[in-house]
């Protein structure tokens, strides 16, 4: 029985270690890979992006993944860090778009969730239902009246047009309210015996309580807005003002070279968070029970 | 406990976390920053022409001296020695003027010496003529044709002494002073006083109404254009700004030449062949003996033209910069690319391509490091 048991864990582990690395991989790949040259990968790469010449004697289907540099360089990262005055330009655009996004969203989910989870008035699990639709229609739907709004307002090509719609996202409220749900009314009664208003409540009682719960808001805000690519995609029609994902959804031929490194710089931020916040996260979403 | 050793294990490992992310943003500050300063450090600058379409034009330089058009050497034909030299060199003279007079002592002395033989003789004919007087009286035929002959020798003697001294005085006139032919100027003096000519002319001169006239060696194919009688414009060298008025006299072939002043750096000297112009000059600024320059053009069909600068030399094959331009999603990145051509013909700051090269193909003129092709460039 005991061995049966050992059996099952042990095959369970095997199981989440292929599904891990198979995970691992592509990261993996793309940090080494970042430490090549430009010729190294041209060389193992060359196939991407054009038929192999079979006529030629090159073999169809199957592409040289390498793991390991010949040599360890950091040109790619001069290259994208030094030469590329672009890549940090749209570095910084992606900073900026993000950071009041983030900012704006947990102010003001934060706020919603209270008077959802803790006031009570007339209407109130109705109207959550209603801010629930938004957020369960996908943002291709509402990407006309968004966009017409856009443009009505006068905010196209500019900034405004992606964080305004970021911050009043239905998502944020969500999430924190079913975080503040799990609060003991008790907490509020006793604050207001001791003569707080509710602004006093929020900021001392509940903001304390929910502090995993906006961690984890803003990794997973972070990890939805650094990646966007549709908003500023339509609504910024100058390339200067483009952020850096949509610099990875246009690697080209031109640009393999650099691609890599590219990559980790646009990763590392994230990474670095989610490291950071990972136990906030794991218990957020344990607790509201939603993911990303 | 062990909650409390986990919580300080996650603290541990955030704050190590906080300094990574702090060293992140900041390394991403400062590139932002200094990008632009790492860049200048570690790309060639490259500064590009477009080559446009025209015709190239020759620019070449004759020089010459400029010369008197009459000139003449004046010698004492009987190499006396000069007594006193009244002009020097620059001098301007009117004609019949005095320029040496010579020591006429020898000659002065021959005269007397001559006259001396001279009445030695027509003493000596005296006595023939009494001779001849007794030879009559005494009515012997003979002795009275002897008497006649010596009588008529002694006669033609004194002829010719009287024609001698008669040529030498003649000589003593016109040796013993060197008169200015023409109104001119004296361009050289070799007379000394005290010495006797040393075989070079004692005195030249040049004649100042004639004018003056120039010779010029240039390529034949810039001289295709002119033809005697033409004007042209000579500059005196040295002289700021003087320029005269030249007519061409004469158009010789002259020998050939290299043609090596015209194109320094572009292409090899060529044995080209060349023209002789004969220039007349009409100016009284000059003097004679200025160095004096004329200048030709000559043009090429409609070539494209690129500058020298940007033609580069590869073991006798020429070839430019190019650019290429590789775009990429995070901007346009510059490649040296090497283009060889074909250079038709060159002037001092031009070259005209024939082949490799189309109109406003940008090409590298100059970069701030030594290129390579496949290079990196920034371009401004």
């Amino acid at each position: 029985m005991r061995g049966l048991a050992l059996f099952r864990k042990l095959t369970l582990t095997l199981v989440m270690g292929v599904i891990a690395a198979a995970m691992l991989f592509p990261i993996a790949v793309t940090f080494t890979n970042s430490l090549m040259t430009e010729d190294e990968i041209g060389y193992n790469y060359h196939l991407i992006g054009k038929m192999a010449d079979i006529g030629a004697g090159e073999k169809d289907g199957f592409i040289n993944l390498k793991l390991l540099p010949d040599w360890i360089s950091f040109r790619q990262y001069a290259e994208v860090l030094v030469h590329k005055p672009k890549f940090l330009h749209m570095f910084w655009n992606s900073v900026f778009l993000v950071v009041p996004i983030i900012a704006g969203q947990v102010l003001v989910a934060s706020l919603a969730a209270y008077a959802f989870a803790k006031l009570r008035f007339w209407g109130r699990e109705k109207l959550f239902v209603v801010y629930l639709m938004t957020m369960l229609m996908p943002f291709q739907v509402t990407l006309v009246p968004n966009y017409m709004i856009a443009d009505k307002l006068g905010l196209m090509n500019s900034n405004s047009a992606i964080i305004l719609p970021g911050i009043f996202s239905a998502f944020g409220v969500f999430m924190l309210r079913q975080f503040m749900a799990h609060i003991p009314y008790l907490y509020i009664e006793a604050a207001k015996m001791d003569g707080a208003g509710h602004l006093r409540i929020f900021y001392r009682v509940i903001v304390p309580l929910v502090k995993p719960g906006i961690a984890a808001l803003v990794v997973l805000l972070f990890a939805d807005n650094w990646n966007m690519v549709e908003q500023p995609l339509i609504f910024l029609e100058e390339a200067m003002k483009q952020p850096l994902s949509l610099y990875l959804s246009r690697i080209n031929e031109g640009a393999r070279g650099v691609a890599f490194a590219a990559s980790v710089v646009y990763m590392a931020p994230m990474v670095m968070l989610f490291l950071y916040a990972e136990s906030y996260l794991v218990e957020g979403i344990q607790l509201s029970g939603i993911k990303g | 406990m062990e909650w409390k050793l986990n919580e300080q294990m996650v603290t541990g490992r955030q704050r190590k976390l906080r300094l990574a992310a702090s060293f992140f943003i900041l390394l991403m500050i400062l590139f932002t920053l200094f990008s632009n300063t790492l860049l200048a450090l570690t790309t060639p600058k490259a500064v590009l022409t477009v080559p446009s379409r025209g015709e190239l034009v020759h620019h070449f330089t004759g020089s010459g001296i400029v010369n008197r058009k009459a000139e003449a050497a004046l010698t004492n034909p009987a190499g006396w020695k000069a007594t006193k030299v009244t002009v020097k060199k620059g001098d301007h003279v009117t004609k019949g003027q005095s320029l040496v007079t010579y020591d006429k002592q020898d000659a002065e002395q021959q005269i007397l010496d001559e006259q001396a033989n001279l009445k030695k003789l027509k003493l000596s004919n005296e006595e023939q003529k009494s001779n001849y007087i007794e030879a009559a009286q005494s009515g012997d035929e003979q002795s009275m044709k002897s008497a006649k002959r010596a009588l008529d020798i002694g006669a033609i003697d004194v002829d010719m002494q009287e024609r001698r001294i008669q040529r030498l005085q003649n000589d003593l006139h016109e040796n013993s002073e060197l008169l200015a032919p023409f109104d001119g100027v004296v361009t050289e003096v070799n007379a000394a006083e005290g010495l006797p000519s040393s075989g070079s002319p004692d005195i030249r001169i040049s004649n100042t109404s004639l004018g003056f006239e120039s010779e010029f060696l240039v390529p034949a194919d810039s001289a295709v254009q002119l033809k005697i009688g033409d004007k042209l414009k000579v500059q005196v060298k040295g002289d700021e700004g003087l320029t005269v008025e030249g007519q061409v006299e004469q158009i010789q072939d002259g020998d050939s030449g290299l043609q090596g002043s015209t194109d320094p750096g572009g292409g090899a000297a060529v044995n080209v062949p060349m023209k002789k112009l004969q220039v007349a000059l009409h100016d009284n600024a000059l003097k004679g003996g200025e160095s004096v320059k004329v200048e030709l053009t000559q043009m090429t069909d409609d070539m494209i033209l690129v500058p020298n600068q940007a033609i580069r030399d590869e073991g006798g094959k020429k070839y430019v910069y190019g650019v290429e331009e590789q775009d990429g999603p995070l901007g346009n990145t510059f490649y040296v690319r090497k283009i060889f051509i074909t250079a038709a013909d060159s002037n001092e700051s031009v070259t005209a391509v024939s082949e490799g090269l189309f109109e406003q193909q940008e090409v590298i003129l100059e970069s701030s490091e030594p290129l390579r092709e496949g290079d990196k460039i920034r371009i401004h």
